[in-house]
């Protein structure tokens, strides 16, 4: 088991709890997806484990060590890296600063920086001509594109992705699921993806969790739920 | 027997040592002078320590109608409504009975007016505004020279001494403007041409107009700088640097005080040989027999060569206890009416207050108040050893050109 | 009047220099911290004291008394860092901005007082680094303004490299621009801020320690300073620091000839810090980011 995620309770408001006692597993070398409609509290699950909102009660464990509460610029030396549902590059870096601030954690590795960036050349060679660009300057997509580039800087075991294409054209949201699919199956990576896509991200899952109102509400494999698929998208539409 | 009469030396001795007790009290005098900024705290701070020398040595003597007397100081910051501030503070918290002091004519204008309105006498030892005087307040008193009670001797002396085109750059505050229009009169009314300038007191960089005047043609043959504080060094280190004055062609005047502290030095070095300057004292002149002791104990206390500025605190500290001794109470009305009859034997003469009417500023003003040009002729020299100019009868030489 | 006009652009660029050390302290710690600094005039102000004591009375050579100024001033403003700022990140107080501006202004006035009290209030000045004057053709200017404004670009140099290509440098950056994202890459925000708030303090003490032996130093020297500062960074942009520099230099220049080339040249000087204003006035109505505002650094 790679990440584990016990009863949790969070929530930005003193009283209020957004998620309420939340239990989420990913297992390594699959890609999880958590869904649920808007506001169930997907986007605040990542928050609290990532360490930028304590948790109130419950735990999370990493590879068998409690990282519950532990600061996000610690929680990026363990292995796990987080890409937020907003953009987060850093818009008046280049795209290779970029990258190299993904490095911090061995910033003085020159030549494992190096070696990374190659790595994130190859998976991404379109971005190899934009190298010298501004960040902020690049299309929605390549956008998303640096992000994960910075992220899988650290090699990281495990990845936390959250909502990866909101506001993309249909056509370069398949390339990013694509990508991840292709990140799980060559490079072993293990994901934990929330989303709203929810017919493009059961393509690439291995498992499933619903959450309503800060809950599980259900969870199994992709098989299990390939029959009711479209009754539940039409529950949460109408 | 005895025993009685031990008791009754106890009783008397505790009569005695009880009775003046009882009589005793406080007599408050107010202190007010800028000692933070944006006032020229250098000089309030000298102020101060002259004011309590005063104190200390009217104690000495036994204090005035059998009480102490005691400072109470409020820091004005060369700001007008802090002086306002301070002064109703002094009156009605601390109850002062005559409050002494200032530096700033823009502050000790608005401290006569609440001199005025609470009644309570004021003597302005250090501002120069004209109009501080010219009011004619019942309560307001001056020792220090009335700005064209002194600048037209200052004028008396430009003339004299053959300057032909004068420059002069001047602060934008009220004794600045004040003593501009004095000279500038004056020096026209002798044919002299003059240009004249005014900036920030807050400027720090004068080499944009003092690199025009060097270039201008005819060059002018007297740089005035009418500055206090920082800025008057700037301006001297900064004419020097740019070689316009003091040179063969240009000699230059510094009018603010701070070419009189020792810092001056420290901080024009070079450039402030042959600087011309004014002083309300000049040792050398017997004034009178207190000068030299005060100077003495003066730097024994602090270390440094008092200014005139010093004297004049000093001075108007004693006015006040001189004032109420004669009066016999601190009733204002009463020390107002001993002030006017004051015959004080100061430190640069026997002070007295005119009561004529015309012109304007000489109502409660010290007519007698002394003015000099001295001119540095070494680096590193303190005034007290600069060459005397002026007035031609104390005159120990003329202008000295580099 | 050419040689004249030739000389005093001159001085406004080492004016303008001075101005650009200060203003890029702080716009390093308004990028970075969010906050805006009242108290840069007063650290402006103790790296010209430290630097006069340390040559005064340790000996040092002038040179290295800046250089010592300017590392006591990093570690001072480590620790204001630490003592009064902490609060605004931990989320101790509520109103944030309100707090930094509260904390930097009282802080600007005790620091202030403070040297009043401890210096006193006479004015002083740093020995030279260079004595003397150096002439061309009929006009003459300091050695020591040739020298401060040589050091100045150093030191400006110096910080720009930093900035720009070391890592520490682009952490800072990467920071100022995103500082969420930059805690998912694993950098301490925490550090960055002390980082920024020491090297920013440092850069207005080299500011102060530079400008000496020129314009002296007394208990409110940083006062005018702060204010141009405040106005360079609003002209060049908000945390802008290529527009940081660049507006120095023209504000410089514009006080330097504006007040020359004034209609009526008896109040040229009287006008010289309204030219600058003006100039920013008419910047802002044209473009009200500022010359090379970023959107993102915008005061909400």
């Amino acid at each position: 088991m790679s990440l584990e995620v016990n009863d949790l309770f969070a929530g930005y408001y003193e009283d209020i709890n957004i998620l309420q006692g939340v239990c989420v597993c990913a297992e390594k070398g699959r890609i999880t997806i958590v869904i649920g409609a808007n506001g169930v509290g997907k986007s605040t699950l990542f928050k609290a484990v990532y360490g930028f909102l304590k948790p109130r009660s419950g735990s999370v464990i990493y590879k068998d060590e409690d990282i519950t509460g532990t600061n996000p610029y610690t929680i990026a030396k363990k292995g796990i890296s987080y890409i937020p549902q907003r953009r987060n590059i850093f818009p008046y870096l280049t795209v290779e600063e970029n990258w190299e601030m993904g490095a911090w954690i061995f910033r003085n590795d020159k030549n494992r920086i190096k070696g990374r960036i190659k790595a994130n050349y190859e998976r991404f060679p379109n971005l190899f001509s934009k190298r010298k660009t501004h960040a902020g300057s690049l299309s929605g997509g390549e956008q998303r594109m640096v992000e994960i580039g910075r992220a899988l800087m650290v090699d990281p075991d495990l990845l936390l992705v959250d909502e990866p294409t909101a506001g993309l054209a249909p056509v370069v949201a398949k390339e990013i699921y694509s990508k991840l699919k292709q990140l799980n199956m060559a490079e072993q990576k293990t994901i934990l993806l929330v989303d709203q896509n929810i017919r493009q991200a059961m393509e690439i899952a291995d498992y499933i969790y619903i959450l309503e109102l800060g809950k599980n509400k259900t969870q199994g494999s992709r098989k299990d739920f390939e029959t009711d698929l479209k009754a539940m998208i039409r529950d949460w539409l109408f | 027997m005895k025993k009685c009469f031990s008791l009754l030396v106890c009783c008397l001795m505790a009569l005695g040592l009880t009775l003046p007790v009882n009589a005793k009290g406080i007599i408050k005098i107010g202190g007010v002078g800028p000692l933070s900024a944006p006032g020229s705290f250098e000089s309030g701070k000298e102020m101060k320590m002259a004011m309590e020398q005063a104190i200390d040595e009217i104690n000495g003597a036994g204090g005035v109608l059998g009480k102490k007397v005691a400072l109470v100081f409020e820091d004005t910051q060369g700001l007008p409504e802090k002086g306002t501030a301070a002064m109703e503070r002094l009156v009605e918290k601390h109850k002062a009975v005559a409050v002494v002091g200032e530096f700033h004519s823009s502050v000790a204008k608005a401290e006569i007016e609440v001199a005025n309105r609470l009644k309570v006498p004021l003597i302005i030892a250090e501002a120069w505004a004209d109009v501080i005087t010219a009011k004619q307040y019942k309560y307001v008193f001056r020792i220090a020279p009335a700005n064209s009670l002194f600048y037209s001797k200052i004028a008396d002396w430009i003339k004299a001494a053959g300057f032909k085109t004068v420059v002069m750059i001047t602060e934008n505050s009220d004794y600045g403007i004040g003593v501009e229009r004095v000279i500038r009169e004056q020096l026209k009314t002798a044919g002299i041409k003059i240009t004249s300038i005014t900036a920030e007191r807050t400027i720090q960089d004068f080499t944009p107009q003092l690199l025009r005047f060097k270039m201008s043609k005819p060059r002018p043959d007297l740089l005035f700088g009418i500055f206090t504080g920082a800025g008057e060094l700037l301006m001297v280190k900064q004419a020097h640097e740019i070689g316009l004055a003091p040179t063969k062609e240009t000699a230059m005047f510094a009018v603010g005080t701070d070419a009189l502290h020792k810092e001056f030095w420290e901080i024009t070095g070079q450039s402030g040989k042959y600087i011309l300057t004014k002083t309300g004292y000049y040792p050398g002149i017997k004034f009178t027999e207190k000068t030299e002791p005060f100077i003495k104990r003066f730097k024994k206390k602090f270390n440094r060569e008092p200014t005139f500025a010093a004297m004049e605190a000093y001075e108007a500290v004693c006015l006040v206890a001189d004032a109420i001794k004669r009066a016999g109470s601190t009733d204002p009305d009463a020390m107002v009416t001993a002030l006017e009859k004051t015959r004080f034997t100061g430190l640069r003469g026997v002070i007295r207050f005119s009561l004529d009417r015309e012109p304007k500023y000489m109502y409660h003003q010290w007519p007698g108040t002394p003015s000099f040009v001295i001119q540095y002729t070494q680096v590193d020299q303190p005034y007290t050893d600069a060459l005397l100019l002026w007035p031609k009868e104390y005159s120990h030489g003329s202008l000295i050109k580099p | 009047m050419t040689e004249y006009l030739i000389l005093q652009a001159l001085n406004g660029l080492i004016i303008g220099l001075i101005y650009a050390l200060m203003a890029l302290g702080l716009t390093l710690i308004f990028s970075v911290l969010k906050i805006v600094n009242f108290a840069h005039g007063e650290l402006y102000m103790l790296g010209a004291y430290f630097s006069y004591y340390l040559a005064k009375m340790f000996g040092f050579p002038p040179v290295l008394a800046v250089l010592s100024s300017i590392i006591i001033v990093f570690f001072l403003g480590v620790v204001i860092e630490v003592l009064f700022l902490r609060p605004v990140y931990t989320g101790a107080v509520e109103r944030k901005d309100e707090y930094a501006i509260l904390i930097t202004f009282g802080l600007s006035i005790f620091l202030q007082n403070l040297a009043l009290f401890v210096f006193g209030p006479w004015t002083r000045r740093s020995p030279s680094f260079v004595s003397g004057t150096t002439s061309f053709c009929s006009l003459s200017i300091s050695n020591d303004r040739l020298v401060v404004s040589a050091l100045a670009i150093v030191f400006m140099v110096a910080t720009l490299i930093i900035i720009g290509r070391t890592f520490i440098g682009k952490g800072l950056r990467a920071v100022s621009q995103d500082r969420e994202a930059a805690a998912i890459a694993g950098i301490n925000p925490f550090k960055m801020n002390l980082l920024a708030f020491g090297a920013g303090s440092a850069l207005a003490a080299a500011g102060g320690a530079l400008i000496g032996p020129i314009f002296l130093i007394f208990p409110t020297m940083g006062a005018m300073p702060v204010i141009k500062s405040f106005v360079i960074i609003v002209l060049g942009g908000m945390g802008s620091i290529k527009g940081c520099i660049i507006a120095s230099l023209i504000l410089g220049e514009a006080e330097s000839l504006g007040s020359v080339l004034f209609p009526d040249l008896t109040r040229g000087l009287a006008y010289k810090n309204a030219i600058g204003l003006l100039f920013l006035v008419v910047v802002l109505l044209l473009k009200p980011t500022g010359l090379f505002g970023e959107k993102h650094v915008r005061m909400k």
